[in-house]
Protein backbone atom coordinates (compact mmCIF):
# COMPACT_ATOMS: atom_id res chain seq x y z
CA UNK A 1 0.00 0.00 0.00
CA UNK A 2 1.11 3.45 -0.70
CA UNK A 3 0.15 6.67 1.02
CA UNK A 4 0.35 9.41 -1.56
CA UNK A 5 -1.84 12.13 -1.58
CA UNK A 6 -1.64 15.55 -2.39
CA UNK A 7 -2.97 18.76 -0.31
CA UNK A 8 -3.27 22.33 -2.02
CA UNK A 9 -2.06 20.40 -5.23
CA UNK A 10 1.01 19.51 -3.81
CA UNK A 11 1.79 15.61 -4.33
CA UNK A 12 3.36 14.04 -1.57
CA UNK A 13 4.51 10.20 -1.28
CA UNK A 14 3.05 9.96 2.11
CA UNK A 15 0.99 12.76 4.56
CA UNK A 16 4.15 13.73 6.90
CA UNK A 17 6.02 17.08 6.55
CA UNK A 18 7.86 18.75 9.75
CA UNK A 19 6.26 21.73 11.19
CA UNK A 20 7.17 25.16 10.19
CA UNK A 21 10.72 26.34 13.18
CA UNK A 22 11.59 22.67 13.60
CA UNK A 23 14.78 22.06 11.54
CA UNK A 24 14.18 24.27 8.63
CA UNK A 25 16.38 27.46 8.95
CA UNK A 26 19.88 25.97 7.44
CA UNK A 27 20.48 23.34 4.33
CA UNK A 28 21.77 21.21 7.39
CA UNK A 29 18.46 21.03 8.95
CA UNK A 30 16.70 20.31 5.99
CA UNK A 31 19.73 17.39 4.66
CA UNK A 32 18.46 16.06 8.56
CA UNK A 33 15.07 15.76 7.82
CA UNK A 34 15.43 14.78 3.96
CA UNK A 35 17.71 11.63 5.93
CA UNK A 36 15.02 10.63 7.94
CA UNK A 37 12.15 10.66 5.53
CA UNK A 38 9.83 13.53 5.39
CA UNK A 39 7.45 13.83 2.58
CA UNK A 40 7.88 18.10 2.23
CA UNK A 41 10.04 20.35 4.31
CA UNK A 42 8.75 22.95 5.68
CA UNK A 43 11.26 26.23 6.63
CA UNK A 44 11.54 27.93 9.30
CA UNK A 45 9.15 31.16 9.02
CA UNK A 46 11.04 34.29 6.99
CA UNK A 47 10.73 38.09 7.58
CA UNK A 48 12.29 40.42 5.21
CA UNK A 49 15.15 41.27 7.31
CA UNK A 50 17.20 39.11 9.20
CA UNK A 51 15.87 39.45 13.39
CA UNK A 52 18.04 37.55 15.72
CA UNK A 53 15.39 36.44 18.16
CA UNK A 54 14.76 36.36 21.73
CA UNK A 55 16.98 36.32 24.12
CA UNK A 56 17.46 32.78 25.95
CA UNK A 57 15.71 30.35 27.28
CA UNK A 58 13.66 30.33 23.92
CA UNK A 59 12.15 27.04 24.98
CA UNK A 60 11.18 25.28 28.41
CA UNK A 61 10.37 21.70 27.35
CA UNK A 62 7.12 20.60 29.72
CA UNK A 63 7.68 16.73 30.23
CA UNK A 64 5.09 15.82 32.10
CA UNK A 65 2.62 16.33 29.05
CA UNK A 66 5.10 15.40 26.12
CA UNK A 67 4.86 19.52 25.19
CA UNK A 68 7.12 22.65 24.84
CA UNK A 69 6.88 26.08 25.34
CA UNK A 70 9.37 28.32 22.73
CA UNK A 71 9.71 31.63 22.08
CA UNK A 72 12.01 31.78 19.56
CA UNK A 73 11.32 35.62 18.15
CA UNK A 74 10.95 34.49 14.22
CA UNK A 75 14.89 34.40 14.46
CA UNK A 76 15.93 33.74 10.86
CA UNK A 77 18.22 35.01 8.15
CA UNK A 78 15.98 37.20 5.91
CA UNK A 79 15.24 37.70 2.03
CA UNK A 80 18.67 37.25 1.32
CA UNK A 81 19.34 34.04 2.97
CA UNK A 82 15.77 32.62 2.13
CA UNK A 83 16.84 32.29 -1.89
CA UNK A 84 20.38 30.82 -0.59
CA UNK A 85 18.37 28.33 1.03
CA UNK A 86 15.75 27.28 -1.53
CA UNK A 87 18.83 26.83 -3.78
CA UNK A 88 20.79 24.72 -2.21
CA UNK A 89 17.68 22.45 -1.11
CA UNK A 90 16.86 21.60 -4.80
CA UNK A 91 18.94 18.32 -4.19
CA UNK A 92 16.73 16.77 -2.57
CA UNK A 93 13.74 16.87 -5.61
CA UNK A 94 10.96 17.07 -2.59
CA UNK A 95 8.36 19.81 -1.80
CA UNK A 96 9.78 22.64 -0.06
CA UNK A 97 7.27 24.92 1.80
CA UNK A 98 8.20 28.61 2.67
CA UNK A 99 7.05 29.73 5.81
CA UNK A 100 6.60 33.44 5.71
CA UNK A 101 6.06 35.92 8.78
CA UNK A 102 5.65 39.36 7.29
CA UNK A 103 4.25 42.54 8.71
CA UNK A 104 2.13 43.74 6.09
CA UNK A 105 0.41 42.73 3.15
CA UNK A 106 3.61 43.65 0.73
CA UNK A 107 6.24 42.27 3.06
CA UNK A 108 4.46 38.83 2.93
CA UNK A 109 4.67 39.33 -1.13
CA UNK A 110 8.11 40.33 -1.39
CA UNK A 111 9.11 37.34 0.28
CA UNK A 112 6.45 34.75 -1.54
CA UNK A 113 7.96 36.42 -4.91
CA UNK A 114 10.66 35.23 -3.69
CA UNK A 115 10.01 31.87 -2.94
CA UNK A 116 8.36 31.56 -5.84
CA UNK A 117 11.20 32.78 -8.30
CA UNK A 118 13.73 30.26 -5.99
CA UNK A 119 11.58 27.14 -6.40
CA UNK A 120 9.62 26.89 -3.98
CA UNK A 121 6.97 24.44 -4.43
CA UNK A 122 4.32 26.45 -1.90
CA UNK A 123 4.38 29.06 0.23
CA UNK A 124 2.60 28.73 4.09
CA UNK A 125 1.75 32.28 5.32
CA UNK A 126 1.98 32.49 9.13
CA UNK A 127 -0.66 34.25 10.37
CA UNK A 128 -0.45 32.81 14.05
CA UNK A 129 2.79 33.15 15.44
CA UNK A 130 1.93 33.55 19.23
CA UNK A 131 4.55 35.33 20.49
CA UNK A 132 5.55 38.32 17.91
CA UNK A 133 3.97 41.58 18.26
CA UNK A 134 2.08 42.79 14.77
CA UNK A 135 3.13 39.52 12.86
CA UNK A 136 0.78 36.41 13.44
CA UNK A 137 -1.59 35.91 15.84
CA UNK A 138 -2.90 39.66 15.84
CA UNK A 139 -3.89 39.57 11.79
CA UNK A 140 -5.18 35.70 11.81
CA UNK A 141 -7.98 36.63 14.40
CA UNK A 142 -9.34 39.69 11.83
CA UNK A 143 -11.26 37.84 8.94
CA UNK A 144 -10.34 41.47 7.06
CA UNK A 145 -6.96 41.26 7.38
CA UNK A 146 -6.46 37.70 6.62
CA UNK A 147 -8.65 38.63 3.42
CA UNK A 148 -6.64 41.77 2.42
CA UNK A 149 -3.06 39.29 2.94
CA UNK A 150 -3.74 36.27 1.42
CA UNK A 151 -5.80 38.32 -1.34
CA UNK A 152 -3.09 40.31 -2.69
CA UNK A 153 0.10 37.00 -2.12
CA UNK A 154 -2.71 34.81 -3.80
CA UNK A 155 -2.56 37.20 -7.07
CA UNK A 156 1.24 37.66 -6.76
CA UNK A 157 2.27 34.42 -7.41
CA UNK A 158 1.30 31.33 -9.00
CA UNK A 159 2.48 28.83 -6.53
CA UNK A 160 -0.19 27.44 -3.94
CA UNK A 161 -0.92 29.35 -0.98
CA UNK A 162 -1.29 28.02 2.34
CA UNK A 163 -2.35 29.75 5.30
CA UNK A 164 -1.40 28.58 9.04
CA UNK A 165 -4.15 29.79 11.50
CA UNK A 166 -3.91 29.34 15.28
CA UNK A 167 -6.21 29.62 18.00
CA UNK A 168 -8.90 32.14 17.68
CA UNK A 169 -12.20 32.23 18.60
CA UNK A 170 -13.89 33.04 14.96
CA UNK A 171 -11.60 30.75 13.81
CA UNK A 172 -14.27 28.84 10.64
CA UNK A 173 -14.82 32.73 9.83
CA UNK A 174 -10.89 33.51 9.59
CA UNK A 175 -10.55 29.93 7.75
CA UNK A 176 -13.12 31.14 5.31
CA UNK A 177 -11.54 34.33 5.00
CA UNK A 178 -8.44 32.96 4.01
CA UNK A 179 -9.81 30.34 1.37
CA UNK A 180 -12.31 33.02 -0.29
CA UNK A 181 -9.27 35.14 -0.62
CA UNK A 182 -7.36 32.45 -2.45
CA UNK A 183 -6.04 30.23 -0.12
CA UNK A 184 -5.42 26.55 -1.74
CA UNK A 185 -5.38 24.86 1.78
CA UNK A 186 -5.23 25.43 5.67
CA UNK A 187 -2.41 24.65 7.83
CA UNK A 188 -4.07 24.22 11.30
CA UNK A 189 -3.09 25.06 14.21
CA UNK A 190 -0.14 26.94 15.58
CA UNK A 191 1.35 26.45 18.98
CA UNK A 192 -0.95 28.07 21.80
CA UNK A 193 0.08 31.55 23.52
CA UNK A 194 1.04 29.84 27.01
CA UNK A 195 3.62 30.55 29.45
CA UNK A 196 5.42 28.61 32.32
CA UNK A 197 6.72 30.15 36.03
CA UNK A 198 9.93 29.22 37.96
CA UNK A 199 8.18 28.81 41.45
CA UNK A 200 11.42 29.23 42.86
CA UNK A 201 13.40 31.74 41.09
CA UNK A 202 9.35 33.37 41.03
CA UNK A 203 10.08 34.29 37.14
CA UNK A 204 8.78 33.57 33.84
CA UNK A 205 11.62 31.40 32.16
CA UNK A 206 11.11 31.96 28.57
CA UNK A 207 13.62 34.86 27.84
CA UNK A 208 10.01 36.55 26.24
CA UNK A 209 8.10 35.63 29.36
CA UNK A 210 4.99 34.51 27.08
CA UNK A 211 5.55 31.71 24.23
CA UNK A 212 3.77 28.84 22.13
CA UNK A 213 2.90 26.09 23.48
CA UNK A 214 3.02 23.03 21.17
CA UNK A 215 3.09 18.65 21.94
CA UNK A 216 0.61 16.56 23.05
CA UNK A 217 -1.35 18.69 25.16
CA UNK A 218 -2.42 21.03 22.20
CA UNK A 219 -3.27 17.64 20.27
CA UNK A 220 -7.37 17.21 21.19
CA UNK A 221 -7.72 21.36 20.47
CA UNK A 222 -5.75 20.55 16.81
CA UNK A 223 -8.27 17.72 16.47
CA UNK A 224 -11.44 20.16 17.07
CA UNK A 225 -10.03 22.79 14.65
CA UNK A 226 -9.27 20.80 12.54
CA UNK A 227 -12.99 18.91 12.98
CA UNK A 228 -14.99 22.01 12.60
CA UNK A 229 -13.04 24.07 9.90
CA UNK A 230 -13.33 20.37 8.07
CA UNK A 231 -17.04 20.38 8.54
CA UNK A 232 -18.12 23.79 7.43
CA UNK A 233 -15.40 24.36 4.77
CA UNK A 234 -14.42 21.19 3.33
CA UNK A 235 -11.15 22.82 2.54
CA UNK A 236 -7.50 21.05 2.23
CA UNK A 237 -6.24 21.09 5.57
CA UNK A 238 -2.58 20.26 7.02
CA UNK A 239 -3.13 19.43 10.50
CA UNK A 240 -0.71 20.12 12.98
CA UNK A 241 -0.55 19.78 17.11
CA UNK A 242 0.99 17.37 19.42
CA UNK A 243 1.44 14.02 16.40
CA UNK A 244 3.49 11.78 18.28
CA UNK A 245 2.30 8.93 16.80
CA UNK A 246 0.27 7.19 13.62
CA UNK A 247 -2.87 7.11 16.23
CA UNK A 248 -2.25 10.53 15.97
CA UNK A 249 -1.98 11.45 12.85
CA UNK A 250 -4.47 9.09 11.39
CA UNK A 251 -6.96 10.96 14.39
CA UNK A 252 -6.28 14.72 12.05
CA UNK A 253 -6.87 12.60 9.01
CA UNK A 254 -10.05 11.31 10.01
CA UNK A 255 -10.66 15.06 11.54
CA UNK A 256 -10.21 16.11 8.07
CA UNK A 257 -6.78 16.76 7.58
CA UNK A 258 -5.23 15.23 4.38
CA UNK A 259 -1.78 16.03 5.40
CA UNK A 260 0.16 16.36 8.98
CA UNK A 261 3.10 18.06 9.91
CA UNK A 262 5.25 16.79 13.11
CA UNK A 263 6.88 19.55 15.87
CA UNK A 264 7.08 18.92 19.16
CA UNK A 265 7.77 14.87 18.59
CA UNK A 266 10.94 15.63 16.51
CA UNK A 267 12.48 17.37 19.49
CA UNK A 268 11.07 14.53 22.29
CA UNK A 269 11.67 11.00 19.93
CA UNK A 270 14.27 12.79 17.03
CA UNK A 271 13.72 13.18 13.00
CA UNK A 272 13.53 9.34 12.64
CA UNK A 273 9.71 9.39 14.67
CA UNK A 274 8.54 10.01 10.86
CA UNK A 275 9.29 6.22 9.87
CA UNK A 276 7.32 5.06 12.57
CA UNK A 277 4.63 7.12 12.06
CA UNK A 278 4.07 5.87 8.21
CA UNK A 279 4.73 2.74 8.98
CA UNK A 280 2.38 2.44 11.69
CA UNK A 281 -0.89 4.56 8.84
CA UNK A 282 0.45 2.15 6.48
CA UNK A 283 -0.25 -0.89 8.74
CA UNK A 284 -3.89 0.73 10.37
CA UNK A 285 -5.27 1.58 6.51
CA UNK A 286 -4.20 -2.47 5.74
CA UNK A 287 -5.97 -4.18 8.85
CA UNK A 288 -9.03 -1.39 8.66
CA UNK A 289 -9.62 -2.80 4.86
CA UNK A 290 -8.87 1.06 3.81
CA UNK A 291 -7.07 1.50 0.05
CA UNK A 292 -5.66 4.72 0.42
CA UNK A 293 -5.12 7.37 2.76
CA UNK A 294 -7.82 9.81 0.67
CA UNK A 295 -10.44 7.59 1.98
CA UNK A 296 -10.34 7.90 5.63
CA UNK A 297 -10.01 11.96 4.99
CA UNK A 298 -12.63 13.57 6.99
CA UNK A 299 -14.24 10.00 7.78
CA UNK A 300 -15.12 10.82 11.43
CA UNK A 301 -16.82 14.18 10.45
CA UNK A 302 -20.17 14.28 10.66
CA UNK B 1 13.81 9.10 23.48
CA UNK B 2 15.11 11.67 25.13
CA UNK B 3 13.75 12.72 28.34
CA UNK B 4 14.37 16.44 28.33
CA UNK B 5 12.62 18.27 31.47
CA UNK B 6 13.12 21.49 33.15
CA UNK B 7 14.24 21.16 36.35
CA UNK B 8 14.03 23.92 39.36
CA UNK B 9 17.51 23.74 41.45
CA UNK B 10 19.08 25.28 44.27
CA UNK B 11 22.62 26.22 44.66
CA UNK B 12 24.37 23.79 47.62
CA UNK B 13 28.55 24.56 46.76
CA UNK B 14 29.93 27.22 45.45
CA UNK B 15 33.92 26.92 45.60
CA UNK B 16 36.23 29.49 43.88
CA UNK B 17 39.45 30.41 44.90
CA UNK B 18 40.36 34.30 45.21
CA UNK B 19 39.78 36.05 42.12
CA UNK B 20 39.81 33.25 39.66
CA UNK B 21 37.90 33.39 36.96
CA UNK B 22 36.54 29.70 37.47
CA UNK B 23 33.99 28.25 40.21
CA UNK B 24 32.30 24.73 40.44
CA UNK B 25 28.67 25.07 41.73
CA UNK B 26 26.44 22.00 42.63
CA UNK B 27 23.12 22.55 42.24
CA UNK B 28 20.12 20.42 43.88
CA UNK B 29 16.90 19.70 41.92
CA UNK B 30 13.77 21.16 43.34
CA UNK B 31 11.85 17.97 42.31
CA UNK B 32 12.07 14.52 41.89
CA UNK B 33 11.44 14.39 38.13
CA UNK B 34 14.67 15.79 37.48
CA UNK B 35 16.84 14.30 34.67
CA UNK B 36 19.52 11.42 34.92
CA UNK B 37 22.57 12.43 32.77
CA UNK B 38 25.59 10.35 30.62
CA UNK B 39 29.31 12.25 31.00
CA UNK B 40 29.06 14.35 27.76
CA UNK B 41 25.27 15.49 28.37
CA UNK B 42 25.40 18.98 28.85
CA UNK B 43 22.50 21.47 29.83
CA UNK B 44 20.89 25.00 29.13
CA UNK B 45 21.41 26.47 32.36
CA UNK B 46 19.39 29.30 33.26
CA UNK B 47 20.26 32.24 35.22
CA UNK B 48 16.81 34.15 36.32
CA UNK B 49 16.98 37.68 35.29
CA UNK B 50 20.04 36.53 32.60
CA UNK B 51 20.25 34.15 29.91
CA UNK B 52 20.39 30.45 29.88
CA UNK B 53 24.35 28.35 28.87
CA UNK B 54 25.20 25.63 27.47
CA UNK B 55 27.03 24.04 30.35
CA UNK B 56 28.82 20.09 30.78
CA UNK B 57 27.49 18.30 33.12
CA UNK B 58 30.89 17.70 35.13
CA UNK B 59 29.36 15.14 37.72
CA UNK B 60 25.73 14.01 38.81
CA UNK B 61 24.96 12.20 41.69
CA UNK B 62 21.58 11.32 42.17
CA UNK B 63 19.84 15.10 42.13
CA UNK B 64 23.27 16.87 42.62
CA UNK B 65 24.35 18.33 39.20
CA UNK B 66 28.18 19.23 39.40
CA UNK B 67 29.47 22.50 37.04
CA UNK B 68 32.41 24.19 36.22
CA UNK B 69 32.24 27.76 34.83
CA UNK B 70 34.32 30.29 33.42
CA UNK B 71 33.85 33.99 33.21
CA UNK B 72 33.10 34.96 29.73
CA UNK B 73 30.28 37.30 29.63
CA UNK B 74 27.45 38.65 31.87
CA UNK B 75 25.45 35.15 32.75
CA UNK B 76 28.72 33.28 33.58
CA UNK B 77 30.25 36.20 35.99
CA UNK B 78 27.53 36.21 37.31
CA UNK B 79 27.47 32.50 38.12
CA UNK B 80 31.61 32.73 38.86
CA UNK B 81 31.06 35.56 41.71
CA UNK B 82 27.75 35.18 42.63
CA UNK B 83 25.65 32.34 41.79
CA UNK B 84 21.75 32.89 42.09
CA UNK B 85 20.09 30.43 45.00
CA UNK B 86 17.82 29.14 42.58
CA UNK B 87 18.26 28.43 38.66
CA UNK B 88 16.60 26.32 35.88
CA UNK B 89 18.40 23.35 34.07
CA UNK B 90 16.77 22.28 30.52
CA UNK B 91 18.32 18.94 29.62
CA UNK B 92 20.01 16.84 28.95
CA UNK B 93 21.20 17.87 26.05
CA UNK B 94 23.52 16.06 23.22
CA UNK B 95 24.83 12.55 23.56
CA UNK B 96 26.78 10.58 25.78
CA UNK B 97 30.72 10.25 25.03
CA UNK B 98 31.02 7.47 23.29
CA UNK B 99 32.61 4.93 25.60
CA UNK B 100 35.51 2.33 25.60
CA UNK B 101 33.67 -1.23 24.29
CA UNK B 102 36.19 -3.08 26.80
CA UNK B 103 39.48 -2.70 28.73
CA UNK B 104 42.82 -0.68 27.48
CA UNK B 105 44.31 2.34 28.17
CA UNK B 106 42.60 5.72 28.08
CA UNK B 107 44.35 9.21 27.75
CA UNK B 108 41.92 12.10 28.65
CA UNK B 109 42.80 15.51 28.09
CA UNK B 110 40.96 18.30 29.16
CA UNK B 111 42.29 22.25 28.38
CA UNK B 112 40.46 24.49 31.32
CA UNK B 113 36.75 24.19 32.07
CA UNK B 114 36.71 21.86 29.34
CA UNK B 115 37.87 19.23 31.83
CA UNK B 116 34.32 18.89 33.25
CA UNK B 117 32.87 16.53 30.85
CA UNK B 118 36.00 14.22 31.03
CA UNK B 119 35.69 13.95 34.99
CA UNK B 120 32.50 12.73 34.63
CA UNK B 121 33.62 9.89 31.74
CA UNK B 122 36.93 8.74 34.14
CA UNK B 123 34.50 8.37 36.79
CA UNK B 124 32.05 5.90 34.73
CA UNK B 125 34.90 4.42 32.72
CA UNK B 126 37.72 3.63 35.81
CA UNK B 127 35.26 0.51 36.82
CA UNK B 128 36.15 -1.32 33.49
CA UNK B 129 39.07 -0.21 31.64
CA UNK B 130 42.80 -1.12 32.75
CA UNK B 131 43.96 2.83 33.27
CA UNK B 132 42.84 6.50 32.93
CA UNK B 133 44.94 8.68 32.70
CA UNK B 134 43.34 12.18 33.00
CA UNK B 135 45.71 15.36 32.04
CA UNK B 136 44.14 18.69 33.05
CA UNK B 137 46.50 21.62 31.41
CA UNK B 138 45.49 24.97 32.82
CA UNK B 139 46.75 28.57 31.89
CA UNK B 140 47.53 29.47 35.63
CA UNK B 141 47.25 28.27 38.72
CA UNK B 142 44.18 30.33 39.96
CA UNK B 143 42.51 28.58 37.43
CA UNK B 144 43.00 25.33 38.82
CA UNK B 145 40.19 23.89 40.40
CA UNK B 146 40.63 20.76 42.76
CA UNK B 147 39.64 17.73 41.18
CA UNK B 148 40.83 15.66 44.09
CA UNK B 149 38.49 17.06 46.40
CA UNK B 150 35.52 18.13 44.95
CA UNK B 151 35.39 15.28 42.77
CA UNK B 152 37.51 12.77 44.79
CA UNK B 153 38.57 11.17 41.54
CA UNK B 154 41.41 9.80 43.03
CA UNK B 155 39.04 6.99 45.40
CA UNK B 156 40.06 5.16 41.82
CA UNK B 157 43.37 2.94 41.93
CA UNK B 158 43.58 3.18 38.14
CA UNK B 159 43.01 7.02 37.67
CA UNK B 160 46.09 9.01 37.57
CA UNK B 161 45.75 12.71 37.75
CA UNK B 162 48.22 14.47 36.43
CA UNK B 163 48.22 18.77 36.43
CA UNK B 164 49.91 20.40 33.38
CA UNK B 165 50.10 24.57 34.07
CA UNK B 166 51.54 26.82 31.62
CA UNK B 167 52.96 29.10 34.49
CA UNK B 168 55.20 27.83 37.39
CA UNK B 169 52.94 26.15 39.90
CA UNK B 170 54.28 23.80 42.66
CA UNK B 171 51.15 21.61 41.94
CA UNK B 172 51.78 21.13 38.51
CA UNK B 173 53.56 18.02 37.54
CA UNK B 174 54.67 19.46 34.07
CA UNK B 175 55.03 23.15 33.04
CA UNK B 176 53.44 24.01 29.74
CA UNK B 177 50.65 23.62 27.43
CA UNK B 178 48.52 20.14 27.13
CA UNK B 179 49.91 19.91 23.63
CA UNK B 180 54.01 20.44 25.01
CA UNK B 181 53.09 17.84 27.29
CA UNK B 182 52.21 15.31 24.38
CA UNK B 183 55.27 16.20 22.59
CA UNK B 184 57.65 16.00 25.76
CA UNK B 185 56.27 13.63 28.07
CA UNK B 186 54.09 11.11 25.64
CA UNK B 187 55.50 11.37 22.35
CA UNK B 188 56.41 8.17 20.51
CA UNK B 189 54.28 6.14 23.11
CA UNK B 190 51.14 7.82 21.90
CA UNK B 191 49.96 4.52 20.13
CA UNK B 192 50.01 2.97 23.74
CA UNK B 193 47.07 4.58 24.51
CA UNK B 194 43.88 2.79 23.16
CA UNK B 195 41.38 5.67 23.07
CA UNK B 196 42.01 9.28 23.64
CA UNK B 197 39.93 11.71 24.55
CA UNK B 198 39.84 15.43 24.53
CA UNK B 199 38.05 18.35 25.77
CA UNK B 200 38.96 22.01 25.85
CA UNK B 201 40.26 25.32 23.64
CA UNK B 202 39.39 25.35 19.89
CA UNK B 203 42.97 25.87 19.24
CA UNK B 204 44.50 22.91 21.38
CA UNK B 205 41.68 20.42 19.70
CA UNK B 206 42.99 21.56 15.89
CA UNK B 207 46.58 20.99 17.22
CA UNK B 208 45.86 17.66 18.99
CA UNK B 209 43.89 16.60 15.74
CA UNK B 210 47.09 17.25 13.73
CA UNK B 211 49.25 15.14 16.08
CA UNK B 212 46.94 12.33 15.69
CA UNK B 213 46.64 12.61 12.39
CA UNK B 214 50.42 12.63 11.80
CA UNK B 215 50.51 9.97 14.13
CA UNK B 216 47.91 7.47 11.33
CA UNK B 217 45.96 7.43 14.98
CA UNK B 218 42.67 9.61 13.85
CA UNK B 219 40.57 6.31 14.52
CA UNK B 220 41.79 6.49 18.41
CA UNK B 221 40.77 10.13 19.03
CA UNK B 222 37.63 11.68 20.34
CA UNK B 223 36.82 15.16 20.24
CA UNK B 224 34.51 17.05 22.86
CA UNK B 225 33.45 20.29 20.32
CA UNK B 226 31.96 23.71 21.11
CA UNK B 227 29.74 25.77 19.47
CA UNK B 228 26.93 28.44 19.99
CA UNK B 229 23.79 26.71 21.19
CA UNK B 230 20.64 28.17 21.42
CA UNK B 231 17.31 26.25 21.89
CA UNK B 232 19.58 23.09 23.43
CA UNK B 233 16.32 20.94 22.17
CA UNK B 234 17.64 19.97 18.10
CA UNK B 235 14.75 22.40 16.27
CA UNK B 236 16.49 26.10 16.18
CA UNK B 237 19.65 24.70 14.18
CA UNK B 238 22.32 27.22 15.30
CA UNK B 239 24.23 24.02 16.59
CA UNK B 240 25.73 22.42 13.88
CA UNK B 241 29.29 21.55 13.42
CA UNK B 242 30.36 22.90 11.02
CA UNK B 243 31.97 20.59 8.19
CA UNK B 244 29.93 17.97 9.26
CA UNK B 245 25.36 17.49 9.35
CA UNK B 246 25.71 16.70 13.09
CA UNK B 247 24.00 18.95 15.44
CA UNK B 248 26.13 19.65 18.97
CA UNK B 249 23.19 19.35 21.37
CA UNK B 250 21.60 16.26 19.60
CA UNK B 251 24.75 13.76 18.23
CA UNK B 252 27.76 16.06 19.89
CA UNK B 253 29.51 17.38 21.46
CA UNK B 254 31.71 13.84 21.59
CA UNK B 255 32.62 13.00 18.24
CA UNK B 256 35.06 10.79 16.82
CA UNK B 257 38.28 12.73 14.91
CA UNK B 258 37.36 10.39 11.74
CA UNK B 259 33.88 12.57 11.33
CA UNK B 260 36.04 15.75 11.65
CA UNK B 261 38.36 15.69 8.74
CA UNK B 262 35.68 18.58 6.75
CA UNK B 263 35.58 20.52 10.47
CA UNK B 264 39.61 20.46 10.54
CA UNK B 265 39.53 21.97 7.28
CA UNK B 266 36.63 24.66 7.75
CA UNK B 267 38.03 25.79 11.50
CA UNK B 268 42.05 24.60 11.96
CA UNK B 269 43.56 25.55 8.89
Amino acid sequence: MNLNIDVAGIKLEHPVMNASGILGSTYNDIAVLARAGFAAFVTKSFTREKREGYGTPIAVPISETLSLLNAVGLENPGLEGLAELLDSCKIFGKPIIVSIAGSSPEEFVEIAVVAEEHGATAVELNLSCPHVRGRGLEIGASPSAVREIVGIVSSSINIPVIVKLGLVDRLVEVASAALEAGARALTLINSVKAMKIDIYAAKPILGNRVGGLSGKAIHPIAVRAVYEVYRELKPDIIGVGGVFSWEDAIELIMAGARAVQIGTAIIYYGPEIVREIVEGMKRFLEQQGFRSIEEIVGYAVS
Amino acid sequence: MTSYAYVPAKLVKHVRKPNSPVAVLVYKALTTRFFPSLPGHFCMLWVPGYEAIPLSIAYQEGAHYYFIVKKRGPTTTKLVEDPPRYVGLIGPAGSPIPAPSSGGKILLLGGGVGIAPLIYFATTIASYVESVTLVYGVRSSNELVELDQIFNVNRFKNVELIIVVEEVCERAVFKGTLIDYITVKIGDRLEEYDRVYASGPQTFLCKLYEVFNRAGLLDRLVLVLETYVRCGLGFCGKCTIPGTSKLLCRDGPALSAQLLKNWFAKICV
